[in-house]
C-alpha cells in the first residue's frame, strides 16, 4: 500500500469509477428532472439551473473517463511487469495493447469512449434518438469493458462471473451516480422552490430507481464476494481484502440507512419544507458516503482476493490433491497487484 | 393502490430478491488469481534428469509476461530457451538441457488476464 504506483493506480481507478457513475447519474437526473418538472409546472423556472449543472458535470465526467483511459495501458504494463520504472513500462505498452486480454478490452473501451465523446460534445439536434441510443450503448460497452478487465476476466469472457460484474458495475453506477447528481446538483436547487411537488416527484423517482439498483447490486455483490472469498467466510476477517470488503459493506449499509430514512421519514409523508430540508441533508450525506464506497471499490479491485492473499513471502500451501510433503520454506509465492484502473 | 396491494408487492419483491441471492450464493466458486496447481517435476521431488519443466496454472496466463527459469545450486540460469505457454493458456513449459545430479530451483512468474502478477519458486533434486 506504500507503493506510489499502486496508490496512483487506485486513485485513477477511483477516478474512472466515480466519473462513470457521475455520467450515468447525470443522465438519469436529467431524465427525472424532465419528468418531475413539466413546462406548465410552477417549478419550471428553476429547472434550467440544475439542468445546466448536470450537463457540466456530465462533460467533466467524460473528460475524467478519457484521462483514466489514457493512463490505463501504463498501469497495466506496471502490473504485468512488476516494475515501477516509468520508461520500462512505457516501452511495454505496445506489447500490452497488441498481445494481451487487457489490450483487447482497452480498444473496445476506447471505441465506446470515443462514441460517448461524440454523443456528449457534438449532440445532434435533428437526431436526438440516435444520440441518446449512442450515449446508452457507449455507457453499456464501457461497463462491459470495466467488467472484463478485473478479477472476473480470469475465468474467460462472456461468463457468469463477467455478467455478474457487469450487473455490479451498472447497479453501482446507477445508485451512486443518481445519489451524487441528485444530492449535490438537483435537490438543493429544487428545495429552494416554495411548492415541494416537483421535489417530491423527483425524490420518488430517485428512490424507486435506487431500490432496484440496490437489489441488483446486492445480488451481484454477494456472488462476486463469494467467488473471490473462494467460498470461505473466514477470508473476511483473515485477509486484507476481506477486511476492506467489510468496511465497504458497512458504508453500503450506512448509505442504505440514509436512503431508507429519505424514503420513510420524508417521501412517504406529506411534503413540508422541514421534510424537504431534511431530505436534502440526507441525500447529500448519502452522496458523501457514496464517494467513500467508490474509493473502497477501487482499493478492493487492486487488492489480492482472500485466496491469494499474501505477504511478501507468503508460504504457498499446495492443494491437498497435490500435496506431497509439508510446506517447505523453499516454496514461495509472491503477488504484485498493480491492477489497471477499470 | 391500496395497502394490501403494496404489502403483497413488497412480499413478492422480497421473496424474489431472496431467491436470487440464494441462487447466486450457491453458485460454484472459482480461484481469482493464477497459481500453480501441478508441477513436473513436482516440488521437493527427487527425479531422473527431466527434459522439460512444466507447470499447470489455475487460471489462463498472459504468455508475453509469464515465464519459467531454472537455476542451479549456484544461481546460474540453466535453460537456454524461453518458456512457452500451451494452447490451453494454463500450461507453461520450458525445455532444459541434460541436467547433472544436484538441486535445482524453478522460478516462475504467472500473469493472469486481469494483469495481476504472482511469482514463486520451488526446488527439486536430480539424482
Amino acid at each position: 500500500m506504500h507503493d506510489p504506483v499502486l496508490i496512483l493506480n487506485i486513485l485513477f481507478a477511483a477516478l474512472s469509477d466515480g466519473a462513470y457513475s457521475l455520467v450515468v447519474g447525470c443522465l438519469l437526473a436529467g431524465y427525472w428532472l424532465g419528468a418531475a418538472v413539466t413546462p406548465e409546472h410552477p417549478a419550471s423556472s428553476v429547472k434550467a439551473a440544475p439542468a445546466r449543472g448536470l450537463r457540466q458535470a456530465c462533460l467533466a465526467g467524460v473528460v475524467a473517463l478519457v484521462v483514466a483511459q489514457l493512463v490505463r495501458p501504463w498501469f497495466a504494463s506496471a502490473s504485468m511487469s512488476g516494475s515501477s520504472s516509468f520508461m520500462k513500462n512505457l516501452a511495454l505498452i505496445p506489447d500490452v495493447l497488441s498481445s494481451t486480454h487487457q489490450g483487447k478490452v482497452w480498444y473496445v473501451g476506447s471505441a465506446a469512449l470515443l462514441a460517448l465523446l461524440a454523443a456528449t460534445f457534438f449532440p445532434s439536434q435533428k437526431a436526438t434518438a440516435v444520440t441518446t441510443s449512442l450515449f446508452f450503448a457507449s455507457l453499456l460497452v464501457i461497463a462491459g469493458a470495466k467488467a472484463a478487465s478485473g478479477h472476473a476476466a480470469n475465468g474467460g469472457d462472456f461468463t457468469l462471473a463477467e455478467f455478474s460484474m457487469l450487473l455490479h458495475v451498472l447497479s453501482v453506477a446507477v445508485w451512486s451516480g443518481a445519489v451524487l447528481a441528485s444530492g449535490l446538483l438537483v435537490l438543493p436547487y429544487l428545495a429552494h422552490f416554495r411548492d415541494p411537488a416537483a421535489f417530491w416527484s423527483y425524490g420518488t423517482l430517485l428512490s424507486k430507481t435506487a431500490t432496484w439498483a440496490l437489489l441488483a447490486l446486492l445480488a451481484s455483490g454477494v456472488y462476486t464476494s463469494d467467488r473471490e472469498l473462494n467460498g470461505t467466510l473466514s477470508g473476511l476477517w483473515r485477509s486484507g481484502w476481506g477486511r476492506i470488503l467489510m468496511i465497504k459493506a458497512t458504508f453500503v449499509l450506512a448509505a442504505l440507512t440514509l436512503g431508507a430514512l429519505s424514503r420513510f421519514r420524508c417521501l412517504q409523508r406529506p411534503a413540508t419544507s422541514q421534510r424537504v430540508a431534511l431530505m436534502v441533508r440526507l441525500v447529500r450525506t448519502e452522496a458523501m458516503v457514496m464517494i467513500c464506497i467508490l474509493c473502497l471499490s477501487a482499493i478492493l479491485a487492486n487488492t489480492p482476493p482472500a485466496m491469494t492473499e499474501s505477504s511478501k513471502s507468503w508460504q504457498w500451501e499446495i492443494p491437498e490433491t497435490f500435496q506431497l510433503a509439508p510446506v517447505q520454506p523453499s516454496r514461495r509465492i509472491q503477488c504484485c497487484f498493480y491492477s489497471s484502473p477499470r | 393502490m391500496n395497502l394490501a396491494t403494496v404489502r403483497r408487492l413488497s412480499k413478492t419483491r422480497l421473496a424474489l430478491s431472496l431467491l436470487v441471492l440464494a441462487v447466486l450464493v450457491g453458485a460454484p466458486t472459482a480461484f481469482a488469481h493464477t497459481h500453480p496447481v501441478e508441477m513436473t517435476p513436482a516440488a521437493d521431488a527427487t527425479v531422473g534428469a527431466p527434459q522439460n519443466i512444466t507447470i499447470h496454472f489455475s487460471e489462463p496466463l498472459e504468455p508475453k509476461f509469464s515465464q519459467i527459469t531454472l537455476t542451479d545450486a549456484t544461481g546460474h540460469v540453466i535453460n537456454k530457451e524461453p518458456s512457452v505457454v500451451g494452447a490451453d493458456a494454463k500450461t507453461m513449459m520450458v525445455p532444459v538441457p541434460t541436467l547433472a545430479p544436484g538441486v535445482y530451483t524453478v522460478n516462475w512468474v504467472g500473469v493472469s488476464v486481469d494483469t495481476h502478477r504472482s511469482q514463486g519458486d520451488y526446488k527439486f533434486t536430480v539424482k
